[in-house]
């Protein structure tokens, strides 16, 4: 897995993506591009490091879709090969590829293209900048070629003006190439825009979502089980991932969950048992299929052989759960008993 | 009495064995220095020698030895000095550890009340690498003693053991009691160093002197010891209990694995003032929390301190936190 405190910009290029009109219109509304990569002093570049970090912290790894007419992995590649293609050109390549991808409801915005270190691997970061309507980015010349400045870009983000919001990192690893991908502005029930991984990126989601989910499901089962001592938070835990994985929120987030639910003791034990299971604290999208009929009931099994078998909601209610002093559970059930029959 | 031609057989084999037990005293020194280093106590000194040849010789002609090759055992040896004698336990604990041990003996055991002498601790050590000798040759003494130890050793080495004339035993025994003024010296040594472990604030001046050391091998740059009195202070809970001796290894065990991305990491943002914090010794601290449990990290800096500096701290290390 990419370390993302690994990460190093070596270079950075911007260019203007305009809104793409459609009609008569159209035709004045081109990427303003630049000629030259912008000059990255010390601080800038921390900067843009840390706004890197920052939005991929939750990414969702992807792979390239071979089935995409996308001409971004091709680029990707020749900026990874052994003879790296010019930085520059490929970079205006992808900006005009960005603008041509956008419908007329995508916002103007910067295309940052980044060629970064990570460690001893070489990679690079395609990010695209949110830009508020009518906010005039300054641009600069370097012996003539027109260029962005980034110490202006940094300020507008400063002042929240201009953010990440949709950002990829690729990096070469054997077999194929590793990707992240985050969108900070999806929509409702989306994980990333389908426009900025698939037509424009041409990329996929490695993980099949519904293997993930019932993956994260069996591991946070087994940190339940094997890692909580009491069991007022081992009932306590399993209700909240029923929760969570009935949400509307369209991707799970380990971090998120462990942070919202977990007591404070129980949150970094729980990702290492997630990372034993080969499962990594970013996000990952959500699909109920294989789990959905295990998330309607919660069972207690007890050691002398009683087992109680309740829903998610009647926790607190209906069914209660306590430590005893002595090591032991109390579990207090309060409802009109139906009936007593014999085990069949 | 050994013939010429033993003793001229003992030289040329120990010729052509020397280089292989010149690797055993640099392996088994390189080892004792990092594993006495992760137990906390850093004021240690190692001198490691092979025996001289003509050394070996005199020795086999002095000892009338049957088997002068197997009977010397010193070919290779390494001391230890320490600078109190609470620390030779420490030691001898990590020579058990690392080497299978052959021999010991505790020199502070073998006197009766009424005696005065040496003190120090020998081991003998098998040690398992690939060198050019038969397993069973693979030996390596290991001295430990403290430096008023050693100065009293050398006095008697030179006086009384090697002078060329036999000292009178008044002169014998000037020499030899002066090994109590060492003893004295010890004994002082010790009750002072439990004096000061024991004054208000030491545990964190320790704490904040061995961060610096542990920092400056990383980067040279100076810090600002007030703000890291208030760090380490505010993340105490953190910290283990038994303070710094407890967390070297945790520490020397951390910064091994990721030593290039601190570096990279001090490289981008020692300038950088808008993370003052990576200037700072604790710095270690605070990546070493992050990567470890930075639930219980940011738990403790939303009581204590402002949020923004760790959210920075925490894009660096590139697993970004909200306090």
């Amino acid at each position: 897995l990419v370390d993302l405190g690994l990460i190093h910009i070596n270079r950075l290029i911007v260019h203007e993506v305009p809104r793409r009109l459609v009609g008569s219109a159209g035709a004045s509304s081109k990427p303003v591009l630049s000629e030259v990569e912008s000059p990255l002093e010390d601080d800038t570049r921390n900067f843009f490091q840390e706004r890197l970090v920052g939005t991929l912290a939750n990414a969702y790894e992807v792979v390239f879709d071979r089935d995409s007419p996308s001409q971004m992995p091709n680029l990707i590649q020749s900026l990874l090969s052994k003879d790296p293609a010019d930085f520059v050109a490929t970079s205006q390549q992808m900006a005009i590829l960005l603008h041509a991808s956008q419908g007329g409801v995508n916002p103007a915005g910067l295309l940052t293209l980044m060629e970064i270190e990570i460690g001893k691997r070489s990679g690079v970061a395609i990010v695209k900048l949110e830009k508020e309507e009518g906010a005039r980015i300054r641009r600069a010349k370097i012996d003539g070629q027109s260029t962005f400045n980034l110490t202006h870009l940094r300020d507008l983000m400063l002042t929240k003006k201009t953010k990440v919001f949709k950002a990829s990192l690729f990096v070469p690893a054997t077999g194929g190439m590793e990707g992240l991908v985050c969108d900070t502005q999806k929509g409702q029930g989306t994980t990333v825009a389908f426009f900025f991984l698939s037509q424009f990126l041409g990329c996929k989601l490695k993980d099949v979502p519904q293997v993930t989910t019932q993956r994260f499901f069996d591991a946070t089962e087994r940190f339940i089980n094997e890692r909580v001592d009491g069991p007022e938070e081992k009932g306590r835990y399993q209700v909240a991932l029923v929760a969570e994985l009935q949400s509307s929120h369209p991707a799970i987030t380990p971090e998120t969950f462990a942070t919202e639910h977990l007591e404070a003791e129980d949150r970094q034990p729980f990702l290492d048992t997630l990372h034993e299971e080969g499962l990594t604290a970013r996000s990952y999208p959500k699909d109920l299929a294989l789990v959905s009929s295990i998330l309607k009931k919660v069972q207690w099994n007890f050691e002398d052989g009683i087992s109680v078998v309740g829903r998610p909601e009647q926790v607190g209610e209906k069914i209660r759960v306590e430590n005893r002093a002595d090591g032991k559970t109390r579990m207090e059930i309060v409802d009109d008993l139906r009936e007593v029959k014999g085990h069949r | 009495v050994l013939a010429d031609a033993d003793l001229e057989e003992l030289r040329v084999l120990y010729k052509d064995a020397r280089p292989a037990y010149e690797k055993i005293v640099d392996h088994v020194t390189e080892v004792l220095k990092l594993n006495v280093a992760q137990r906390g106590v850093s004021a240690a000194a190692f001198d490691g020698r092979t025996k001289d040849s003509s050394s070996l010789v005199k020795k086999a002609m002095r000892k009338g030895y049957a088997n002068p090759w197997t009977d010397i055992r010193d070919k290779a040896g390494v001391r230890v000095t320490t600078v109190t004698e609470d620390d030779i336990v420490i030691i001898e604990k990590v020579v058990r550890d690392q080497f299978e041990v052959v021999k010991y003996e505790d020199k502070r055991t073998t006197l009766e009340p009424n005696e005065l002498g040496y003190l120090g601790v020998h081991f003998e050590v098998l040690v398992a690498i690939d060198v050019n000798l038969e397993p069973g040759d693979k030996i390596c003494e290991v001295q430990i003693r403290t430096g008023a130890q050693t100065a009293w050793a050398n006095v008697a080495h030179d006086l009384l053991f090697k002078a060329p004339i036999e000292p009178s035993p008044a002169l014998q025994r000037n020499i030899l009691r002066l090994i109590a003024l060492a003893e004295i010296f010890d004994a002082e040594a010790l009750r002072w160093k439990v004096a000061i472990l024991n004054e208000p604030g030491f545990a964190l001046g320790r704490f904040i002197a061995g961060l610096e050391s542990e920092f400056l091998k990383l980067t040279a740059r100076t810090s600002d010891p007030e703000l890291s009195r208030l760090m380490i202070e505010a993340l105490d809970p953190l910290l283990p209990e038994g303070g710094w001796n407890e967390y070297v290894p945790v520490l020397h065990s951390f910064v091994e694995e990721h030593e290039d991305k601190l570096r990279r990491i001090y490289d981008d943002y020692l300038e950088d003032d808008r993370l003052p914090l990576v200037s700072q010794p604790e710095s270690l601290v605070v990546f070493e929390q992050l990567q470890h449990d930075r639930f219980r990290l940011v738990e403790r800096w939303r009581a204590v301190l402002p949020g923004s500096l760790l959210e920075s701290m925490s894009e660096a290390w590139g697993t970004p936190v909200e306090v």
